[in-house]
């Protein structure tokens, strides 16, 4: 066979092209592939090109919009739910780390003048300290948790003071103002805490806040910030104060939220009514302290808290209900003083009697400075009354008449002090100025509530 | 042969097929020559057979083989050519030219080279042409391309048994026809 097909072989081996015919058959074929060129990848099928994740191990088919979708979600969850999440937590939180090291950071880095960084610090001791309170009333604030806070909010505190020290070396006014509003801080959540405790014993936390107030006080040149500097930053405070009231709308009593407008009310009355003499800038001064101590009663209010908006800032009563305030205590001291007139010797004994005697005269003055009083007669009227009551009160006491026999308004709110001399009336006054709802006798409490209303 | 597979590389399936020109433009130009008796048809029939095999590589796919691969195309379009000149079917011309496709069992390619080794294969070559295609098909695939008996029965899409029984009928006939026809009649093809 071998033969044959060698022979055979030979001879088909003598048929083949020639190169003219081999030069052409390849002309004709490169022109039809450049006719008809390979074509293109369709990009489509480039898209659907499945991933290549790891290639010694696996192919994954995984869409690149499943990953984009993906990467999307994660980067929410990691940048938005997780970071909004951790300002709920707490020390001992998991994702209390995230909340001071990450959230707060990154919010501290966006502040860039002093005044920013030293609000952003004081905010920081809030933020503290109503932790603690959240832990108090879960029950959590072990004394180690105790301790822990308390340094943390002793340390946060000393950071506050160096920005606030920062902060002076540019403008010493508005450093003196950021220490008032970190003394308030500390007075008003210090107060709150205390609530929650829900003791009356000194806790070693509330102490350390009260030590903190102090020393953030002490040293504070009040009278150093000017008019003008207090009326702006009071008007921008009040501002502020609203937005926060106005975001605790529906979610607080209609009494309380009533309650802390009215203090708002006060402290815009005091910018607006204030002069222009030394004592007015105390005043602005004391507005601007009782406006701080508000901002950070409402922020607290996050919590339920027991403590009332007076005990913190008290209310502030207008010359009308001043006046009518005094009205009220004078139409229930002139039937008492009547009745003091109307007694006689018997049964009384010499020296008493000759006492009440010696005394009606000097009620009677008392009574009349106060029996029509107007704005410029008003201070004069309040401390006449507050002397007039203590009077007959004592007169009481030495006659040993049954209060309920006289009805004396005991406890009126004007003082309960026994001070014989208009002196000493006056000194008290000086120390206890306001007048509260608390401490008024019932009726005087209705009638407040009228003029509130 | 070729596979579904796709690709986005294409210099590289450009020179490939290139090549495949150069290596295979003159056996496949050799077996058509043959089959088809026609040196103009078979040039024809050869740019066919590479245009359609760059249709097949442009669009995508890969082929392994080349040289399976064009010699599948080219058979096809040989036959495409028979049954364009030729009114009847091919399975007519066969059943016609008694083309008889019985088996042989246990046909072994001894047998076929027993039967080769007596014919001159210096003038069957131009006897070739006288056979029916099918044995035509068969003889130049297998003494002129040199495929062997599992390679023609892939490209012919028949069985391996098959291609021996056809392989040894036509070698028998292309005998009977060397051994009739006097040299000096042997007519000789185009070259």
């Amino acid at each position: 066979m071998k033969r044959f097909e060698t022979q055979f072989n030979t001879e088909a081996k003598k048929l083949s092209l020639t190169a003219s015919e081999k030069a052409l058959l390849e002309e004709r074929l490169t022109a039809y592939m450049e006719y008809h060129p390979m074509a293109v990848p369709d990009e489509k099928v480039v898209k659907k090109e499945i991933l290549k994740v790891s290639e010694p191990f696996l192919w994954l088919s995984i869409p690149k919009r499943v990953i984009s979708v993906s990467f999307s979600v994660s980067a929410i969850f990691l940048l938005i739910v997780v970071p909004a999440m951790a300002e709920q937590a707490v020390p001992g939180d998991v994702l209390y780390g995230v909340k001071v090291r990450i959230n707060e950071e990154v919010r501290g880095s966006l502040n860039i003048s002093a005044e920013q960084k030293a609000n952003w610090e004081t905010l920081r001791v809030e933020r503290r300290l109503n932790e603690a309170r959240q832990l108090a009333k879960a029950g959590k604030l072990t004394p180690e948790m105790e301790a822990r806070v308390a340094a943390t909010v002793v340390k946060q505190k000393e950071v506050a003071k160096e920005q606030i020290a920062v902060l002076n070396a540019e403008d010493s006014e508005t450093a003196t103002l950021a220490s008032a509003t970190l003394a308030s801080v500390l007075e008003v959540q210090g107060t709150l805490l205390e609530a929650d405790l829900g003791t009356s014993d000194t806790n070693e936390l509330t102490k350390v806040i009260e030590d903190s107030r102090v020393d953030v006080e002490d040293g504070l040149e009040s009278e150093t910030v000017s008019k003008e500097k207090l009326t702006a930053m009071l008007e921008v405070g009040t501002t502020r104060a609203h937005e926060s009231l106005l975001s605790l709308e529906g979610d607080i009593e209609t009494e309380q939220y009533e309650q802390i407008l009215r203090r708002i009310t006060d402290i815009e009355s005091a910018i607006h009514t204030s002069g222009e003499d030394e004592e007015s800038q105390g005043k602005m001064y004391s507005a601007w302290q009782d406006l701080q101590k508000l901002i950070s009663y409402i922020s607290g209010l996050n919590q339920p808290s027991e403590v009332a908006v007076e005990t913190l800032v008290p209310i502030k009563l207008t010359i009308e209900e001043r006046l009518k305030e005094v009205a009220i205590l004078y139409h229930t001291l002139e039937p008492e003083y009547q009745k003091l007139v109307a007694l006689d010797s018997e049964g009384i004994e010499a020296d008493i009697f000759e006492k009440l005697q010696y005394s009606l005269p000097n009620l009677s003055d008392l009574l009349q400075v106060a029996k029509e009083p107007n704005a410029d007669t008003l201070e004069m009227a309040e401390s006449s009354l507050k002397e007039a009551q203590a009077i007959i009160e004592s007169l009481v006491t030495m006659l040993d008449i049954n209060p309920d026999k006289l009805e004396l308004p005991i406890d009126t709110g004007l003082g309960t002090s026994t001070a014989t001399t208009t002196d000493d009336i006056f000194e008290e006054k000086d120390t206890d100025q306001a007048t509260t709802t608390e401490v008024l006798p019932e009726e005087v409490i209705e009638s407040e509530a009228e003029i509130v209303q | 042969m070729a596979g579904p597979k796709k690709t986005g590389n294409i210099g590289s399936q450009e020179d490939r097929f290139l090549q495949a020109f150069k290596e295979y433009n003159d056996a496949l130009f050799r077996h058509a020559c043959i089959r088809l008796s026609d040196r103009e048809k078979a040039i024809d029939v050869v740019h066919d057979t590479y245009t359609k095999v760059w249709s097949y590589v442009r669009n995508g796919h890969v082929i392994d083989s080349y040289r399976s691969f064009l010699y599948k195309v080219l058979n096809n379009l040989i036959i495409d050519e028979y049954r364009k000149h030729k009114e009847q079917s091919l399975d007519a011309l066969l059943e016609q030219e008694g083309v008889d496709e019985g088996s042989f069992e246990e046909l072994s390619e001894s047998t076929v080279e027993a039967l080769a080794a007596t014919i001159d294969g210096r003038h069957a070559l131009g006897l070739v042409e006288k056979l029916p295609d099918v044995y035509k098909e068969v003889i130049i695939l297998r003494f002129v391309d040199g495929l062997g008996p599992k390679e023609i029965s892939d490209l012919i899409e028949e069985s391996e048994n098959v291609v021996s029984v056809r392989l040894y009928r036509a070698l028998h006939q292309l005998r009977e026809l060397v051994l009739k026809t006097p040299i000096s009649n042997l007519r000789k093809i185009k070259k």
